[in-house]
């Protein structure tokens, strides 16, 4: 199991899958062309990593804007994280805000409701 | 080239200051450029507001690339859509305006859509969205079948759409919201 990283492009954050952090970090802005496809290859590293033996997952969300296609996906990875919470796993989330971005907050208030696995709402002046 | 456009005339390019504006086929580079365009000069013009514009001019362009009828085919074999976008500022709020043709099918499927919207109170379209996003097909390229939720939401119910009738059985919809400049200003936000 090796650990991935994507470079930040203007429309793709940087994802860092880091095996031995036992973390994935995304930052940045998320408008890809196929925002399905993007993420898809995050989803399978994902399963890869569980599958390889790994009990803990640090996910941290630092998006800055992403656009309805990447919101769908973001549902999907939360999705994605709730299936292995369940199977025992530890999955930790957290979620950041700029101060003043209400949208970003809200989505992240709406998962951290949606989702029963342990999800951190932090501004990104904490 | 925005001012010889057959279509310019569906569209209210003369009101506020252009931030940009954009007439032609939209393909992913020509979103990626026309964003990084925009991010720039919005970055000193819009402040806590910077988001809102850019997310709404994102989606506005993104549909354009998928959903509209007049397409221009690319070297892959894939077509982007051709279409007219335009974001400017009015003295209370940042306007983003967008055009394009679709088909008759299509036009009566985008105006039942937004028809509900625009009948949903402001203050109910998060959970709208939160409920949509949820039944939306996955695995779909072209989107999460939420974008006019998002604008509405994002605009604060400052929003308008139009359909014109054009020749070919061909309909011109523009979609126009709002943003205000400040929170405070949200209901004001609309020019009279």
């Amino acid at each position: 199991m090796e650990s991935v990283y994507l470079e930040k492009t203007t429309e793709t954050p940087s994802v860092r899958m880091d095996v031995q952090g036992a973390v994935i970090d995304i930052e940045g802005n998320s408008y890809p062309e196929n925002a399905f496809e993007f993420y898809q290859q995050i989803f399978d590293w994902i399963d890869a990593y569980f599958a390889s033996g790994a009990d803990r997952l640090r996910a941290v969300f630092r998006l800055n804007y992403f656009n309805t296609s990447s919101a769908k996906c973001m549902l999907n990875f939360m999705t994605l994280l709730q299936k292995y919470h369940g199977n025992d796993k530890s999955i930790t989330v957290e979620w950041y805000y700029e101060e003043d971005d209400d949208d970003m907050l809200e989505i992240g208030k709406a998962f951290s409701v949606d989702f029963t696995m342990p999800f951190q709402l932090l501004s990104f002046t904490d | 080239m925005i001012e010889t456009s057959t279509y310019s005339k569906f569209l209210a390019l003369d009101v506020g200051t252009t931030i940009l504006a954009y007439q032609g086929v939209c393909t992913h580079e020509v979103v990626v450029r026309l964003s990084k365009d925009l991010e720039g000069a919005l970055a000193l013009a819009a402040g806590s507001r910077f988001k809102k514009v850019f997310s709404i001019f994102i989606e506005l362009i993104q549909n354009i690339k998928h959903y509209s009828a007049e397409t221009d085919p690319l070297p892959d074999g894939s077509e982007s859509g051709i279409g007219i976008i335009r974001v400017s500022e009015e003295s209370l709020c940042f306007t983003v305006t967008a055009g394009n043709c679709v088909t008759k099918e299509a036009f009566k499927r985008i105006e039942a859509k937004c028809t509900v919207i625009k009948n949903i109170p402001t203050s109910e379209l998060r959970a709208f969205y939160n409920a949509q996003i949820k039944q939306t097909q996955e695995n779909t390229s072209k989107g999460a079948g939420v974008g006019f939720i998002d604008i509405a939401m994002k605009a604060s119910g400052n929003w308008e759409y139009e359909f014109y009738p054009l020749e070919n059985d061909r309909v011109f919809f523009v979609i126009t919201a709002y943003i205000a400049k400040g929170k405070v200003a949200d209901d004001e936000a609309k020019p009279a």
